[in-house]
């Protein structure tokens, strides 16, 4: 929401011409995009669409006239694809275990197993085995046996068939990635017996089937989900007959304390009986259910595993960078709203005695013909003596022909060959008769006081540079008023903010006024950089100088109307503003008020107008996986606590500035399309910079509409 | 690139800077070395981006192929077990054990004597299923089909699916 306002490209610069296109950055940028968004998803699949629900929580209802007969009372291990049931021997057990492993039960339960010398068979998610390879490998060490229960506890039967054969894919990749074996043997999440089956059900079965599984239903359901302690899971689990069962437990899902005593207790129970324990496969006699997995699929198993290990790392990472982004954001609003309530007060006490000595104004002009005629004239106006010195550089449109044609008194031309904007700077510094000069960008409008307003703080010794208040004259559309908006956020909190802290990096070009003496010390205006502005006022901050914003020396300028001259034009903000703070950064480390300067205004720029906005992008993408799944109220939420934060510090801005609060409404809009240009200038400017490929200094168009408007109400 | 930021603040060194050559802009490379050099880190960030792209597609777009395993056939129950009876319903055994006590320990001390014989109780023909789901024919009297009862010779019966 800040912006260094400063003065306006116009100008075809020697050396400068030469453009090296870097365009991959934005390949890049898609490339990782993509990658981030893919990496969303995939947790979004896996963290947020898992079926949290308990197996026995969800009873199969609907229409079961599709189950056949032979199915419906036949044996829980089925072969979908045959209609073919069996059932585990008489008098044999086969203990399964669902929802596992997880690294706090499942230990537990494989160490009573181990201890009573009984194996049994794991359902395992293929999620819980891609975060715990290793009890997925100590499973199988130990001689027990495991089937998939799906990737992420899909309910199968209320899936798609494109889900519900990703859910076994990816369960049986991540078996084969941790364990190097595959299985034959799904639990279907939710399913519990045979006569409980439905359509949805055994349509699922068959899907599954024709992927080479069987399904291994239930017949003895322990019921120990419900945790209805100890005794009851013993009893539950203890069969009524003599004939061979498959016993449901869980080994995850919850607190299973209750399933690891009711397991103790179990087993020499049933031993007692005269029980016997086994895995599915052997209870039922099925020839081989583990089999090697292939060097490839293995290899597959195990990118999986990685790229979800990757991909909760990243999120992690992002996650916490973008808590702290928002608690920086925070801070910044706060810091913001505090500053101005001070500086305003501060203001009230005045600069001294009043400066009456004359002004020199310098208006470097190129191409200007459009505007500055009006320019020259409003600065005319003023209530303070000035004299106006309009540096033609090298116009082709007449511009200085236009100007001396005018015949104003105290207007003088100079004309140069085209030089750039600091050479015509330097230019009319050289021919200003006054000590105090005001700079002035040849399409701006000043208001009758504005010259003198600018000029006081000069009454205090230490001021070196005084930044004006610069006003957006086009208004109208959306990107007029977010312009405005802008314009009015950044000088009216972020300039008072740097104001108090001493540390201005910007005086705009638009409307500024300097010591002639204090310019020329520095070696008068560097062309090193595209945004001279920017760069002369670090250098005045790093000679020692204060810089203050003045809030009433108001000017007019005319925004960029369209959204490409608006993106050239805060792309030479922005790398010019990255160039000067590069020339700069010896501040960091420096004492007095160049130490200020670096280790206040530099970081500032550069978490603010550098860090903050490269993560752009990313919270974009967060914003849309969290619509997408997590709780979308609670971030619509968030949403609009932040956007109501922001809301709240435009509105006491333009409370300060004494503007009509109706173009706020467009604030919110900002989200979709200023926000992103923000960004992506910075991305690109950031990749130029770093390649250190040379650019062209952009222009833009004029329309010579500028005049003061009329005061406004309520001002 | 390099600046030399302190020299121009030195008015000593720049008298009359307004008039020196200018400096060459802040971080234009004109060798264009940096630009390699960048594209070259671009890529290192490129190409693993990419490659997981690659590699999540192919782990959703494959998988290990799975063969199902002959399903044998149920084994035979108990001999006092009616056949067919539904799993975990409470059989009315002709255990010659009228003993009356509950019903679980009475049904648990069942297997205990099958256990004694140490072998899956291939009881006769009698203790086959009722359903014999392969074949889909009910036979109540058929000829039991030996071997698919125990679950040490599966591997006689080829599972048929398998290639």
């Amino acid at each position: 929401m800040t912006t260094p306002v400063r003065s306006r490209a116009r100008r075809g610069r020697r050396g400068l011409v030469r453009q090296v296109p870097l365009r991959t950055h934005w390949l890049l940028l898609s490339v990782l995009v993509l990658t981030l968004t893919s990496a969303l998803l995939l947790q979004g699949w896996t963290r947020h669409m898992f079926g949290t629900e308990a197996d026995g929580a969800a009873p199969s209802q609907g229409a079961n006239g599709s189950v056949p007969a032979q199915v419906r009372d036949g044996g829980p291990v089925i072969d979908a694809a045959t209609g073919r049931t069996t059932r585990p021997a008489a008098g044999t057990l086969a203990l399964t275990f669902d929802d596992g492993p997880d690294p706090h039960w499942t230990p537990q339960i494989l160490d009573v197993l181990k201890r009573e010398g009984v194996h049994a068979t794991f359902f395992v998610v293929g999620t819980q085995v891609a975060d715990h390879p290793e009890l997925a490998r100590r499973i199988l060490a130990e001689g027990h046996q495991i089937g998939i229960h799906t990737f992420t506890h899909a309910n199968l039967a209320q899936a798609a068939p494109w889900r519900r054969s990703l859910e076994l894919r990816e369960a049986q990749q991540a078996l084969a990635g941790a364990t190097g074996t595959t299985t034959s043997l799904l639990r279907p999440p939710y399913s519990s017996g045979n006569d409980a089956l439905t359509d949805a059900d055994w349509s699922a079965l068959q899907d599954a089937s024709r992927s080479g599984y069987l399904t291994v239903l239930t017949t003895l359901d322990s019921e120990d989900w419900r945790r209805p302690g100890v005794p009851a899971i013993v009893a539950n689990a203890t069969p009524k007959s003599a004939d061979g069962q498959v016993l449901l437990m869980h080994d995850a899902g919850g607190d299973r304390s209750q399933t690891v005593a009711a397991l103790a207790e179990l087993l020499p129970k049933l031993k007692a009986a005269g029980f016997r324990f086994a895995t599915v496969g052997e209870a039922t006699g099925l020839p081989q259910v583990q089999h090697p997995a292939t060097t490839a699929d293995h290899w597959q198993g195990l990118a999986l595993l990685g790229a979800l290990t990757t991909s909760d790392w990243v999120l992690t990472v992002l996650g916490w960078l973008l808590w702290g982004a928002g608690a920086i954001g925070l801070l910044r609003m706060v810091a913001l709203v505090v500053a101005a309530r001070r500086h305003k007060r501060l203001r009230r006490r005045g600069w001294g005695p009043p400066v009456t000595e004359p002004v020199s104004v310098i208006v470097p002009a190129y191409n200007e013909r459009a505007g500055i005629e009006a320019a020259v004239r409003s600065l005319l106006a003023s209530d303070h003596p000035v004299e106006v010195i309009v540096v033609d550089d090298g116009s082709t449109d007449g511009t200085a022909d236009l100007v001396e044609s005018l015949n104003l008194p105290y207007v003088r031309v100079i004309r140069q060959a085209n030089a750039g904007k600091p050479a015509a700077l330097n230019n009319g510094l050289r021919h200003a008769r006054a000590e105090l000069v005001v700079m002035v960008d040849g399409d701006t409008v000043f208001e009758r006081d504005a010259v003198r307003m600018l000029v006081q703080p000069f009454a205090d010794r230490r001021v070196g540079a005084v930044s004006g208040n610069a006003k957006v004259v086009n208004r109208g559309g959306l990107l007029g008023r977010w312009q405005h908006i802008e314009y009015v956020v950044g000088f009216n909190l972020d300039r008072r903010l740097f104001d108090l802290a001493e540390c201005m990096p910007t005086v705009p070009g638009a409307v500024g006024a300097f010591r002639r003496s204090a310019l020329l010390r520095i070696g008068g205006v560097a062309g090193e950089t595209l945004a001279e502005d920017t760069d002369l006022t670090m250098a005045l901050c790093r000679a020692g100088w204060r810089v203050v914003y003045e809030e009433r020396a108001r000017a007019w300028t005319e925004a960029p109307a369209s959204l490409g001259a608006l993106w050239r034009q805060r792309y030479r903000w922005c790398y010019g503003t990255l160039q000067a703070m590069w020339k700069h950064r010896g501040a960091l480390g420096q004492r007095g008020q160049s130490g200020k300067l670096g280790r206040r205004g530099l970081l500032y720029l550069l978490v603010f107008q550098v860090l903050l906005p490269l993560l752009g992008p990313v919270v974009d993408v967060f914003a849309l996986y969290g619509l997408a799944f997590l709780d979308p109220v609670r971030i619509i939420g968030l949403w609009l606590a932040f956007q109501a934060l922001q809301a709240a510090t435009a509105v006491y801005a333009f409370r300060l500035d004494g503007e009509r609060l109706g173009p706020l409404w467009t604030l919110p809009l900002q989200q979709v399309v200023y926000r992103q240009l923000m960004y992506l200038v910075v991305i690109q400017s950031v990749c130029t910079a770093l390649a250190g490929s040379r650019l062209r200094w952009q222009r833009m168009q004029r329309y010579g509409t500028l005049q003061v408007p009329p005061p406004v109400a309520g001002g | 690139m390099v600046i030399d930021d302190t020299a121009q603040l030195d008015p000593a060194t720049h008298p009359d800077r307004t008039v020196a050559a200018p400096l060459p802009p802040v971080f234009v490379d004109a060798s264009g070395r940096r630009q390699r050099r960048v594209r070259r880190a671009g890529r290192l960030l490129a190409v693993p981006a990419a490659g997981y792209l690659v590699l999540l597609a192919s782990n959703l777009l494959g998988g290990p192929a799975v063969h199902a395993p002959f399903l044998p056939q149920p084994p035979a129950q108990s001999a006092d077990t009616p056949s067919g009876a539904a799993p975990g319903e409470p059989s009315q055994a002709a255990e010659p054990d009228p003993a009356a006590s509950p019903a679980a320990t009475r049904r648990a001390a069942a297997p205990t004597t099958h256990r004694a014989t140490d072998a899956p109780p291939t009881g006769p023909g009698a203790a086959e299923s009722t359903t014999a789901p392969g074949t889909g024919t009910p036979t109540s009297a058929a000829p039991p089909t030996p071997g698919h009862g125990k679950p040490s010779s599966p591997n006689s019966h080829k599972p048929t699916k398998s290639p």
